[in-house]
């Protein structure tokens, strides 16, 4: 089925590259910061987290900065990241409805 | 500091990371490696993991070198390195040690390795029909036959590894 790239779903793992990059982030930053939200579930192992960041300035959702020598590579959410972000966060909202419609559940009584 | 040369050859780097790891666990530590020489050195036993990588450029590469900075600030060591082979280690007392936590980037690095056995099978292929039809070397054909037959085995493992992975994928991220 051909999809648009606005439609897809995104990884876990870039889901949460791009909401611990609202604020710049270093490689090791990143991968505490979503350990700490998920409370322990989701653990980025260093390969896939450094494979999501390249594929991820390559797409120009995130950006590296500017680097001084000696000191730590930093990344940042771009405006395209964002918006990207926020239509992913759309299309969870409408999976989570979706789930409680039909299984009966609200968010209350799970 | 003891230390100890360990000649072996292995078509598989997943048994070539269980192996360093069974060293590592007697207190063997790699230190270096040249095709097929494993250099190791004696320390206390199971301090560090191993895991083997195959990068997409060769280990000088600019992008190589990023990704081997990113590496050392995640507390991962560069060992060695042997082609775009990389020997990486990193201590037991963190957490568990992977370079991959789904089936996306495991199933791209697997597909980069099966890669690299497909070049090396055709180029012996070519060896193996060049002494059929000018038999200057006539002894080198056995060992290109001999890497070709390995090969055909390795490589059709490793093509149901990433079956299984790709089967796993279409309904889950990771496990």
């Amino acid at each position: 089925m051909a999809r648009t790239g606005q439609e897809t779903a995104l990884t876990e793992a870039v889901y949460y590259i791009l909401l611990s990059l609202q604020q710049p982030r270093h490689g090791y930053g990143i991968m505490q910061f979503v350990q700490e939200l998920s409370n322990d579930r989701v653990k980025l192992a260093a390969g896939t987290l450094y494979g999501a960041l390249s594929s991820l300035v390559d797409k120009g959702w995130i950006e590296a900065s500017d680097q001084e020598t000696g000191r730590k590579k930093e990344y940042i959410m771009t405006n395209q990241g964002r918006e990207r972000l926020l239509i992913e966060l759309n299309r969870l909202k409408e999976l989570v409805r979706h789930g409680q419609e039909t299984m009966g559940v609200s968010q209350d009584e799970q | 500091m003891n230390s100890k040369t360990v000649y072996r050859f292995y078509a598989d780097y997943a048994k070539e990371e269980v192996w360093l790891n069974e060293m590592a666990n007697k207190g063997w530590y790699l230190q270096k490696f040249r095709l097929g020489r494993y250099v190791f050195v004696e320390g206390e036993p199971n301090m560090y993991t191993y895991r083997i990588e195959l990068l997409e450029n060769m280990p000088n590469h600019p992008k190589s070198q990023d990704y081997f900075e990113f590496l050392e600030e995640m507390d991962i060591e560069v060992v060695d390195t042997s082609f775009r082979w990389v020997f990486l280690r990193k201590r037991t007392s963190d957490e568990p040690f992977h370079l991959y936590s789904d089936f996306d980037s495991q199933i791209h690095h697997e597909h980069r390795i099966l890669k690299l056995y497909k070049v090396v099978f055709f180029i012996n292929i070519i060896a193996v029909l060049i002494n059929l039809f000018n038999p200057i070397t006539d002894t080198m054909i056995w060992f290109n036959l001999a890497i070709v037959t390995g090969l055909s085995f390795v490589m059709q493992r490793h093509e149901r590894k990433i079956q299984t992975l790709r089967g796993l994928r279409t309904i889950a991220e990771q496990d």
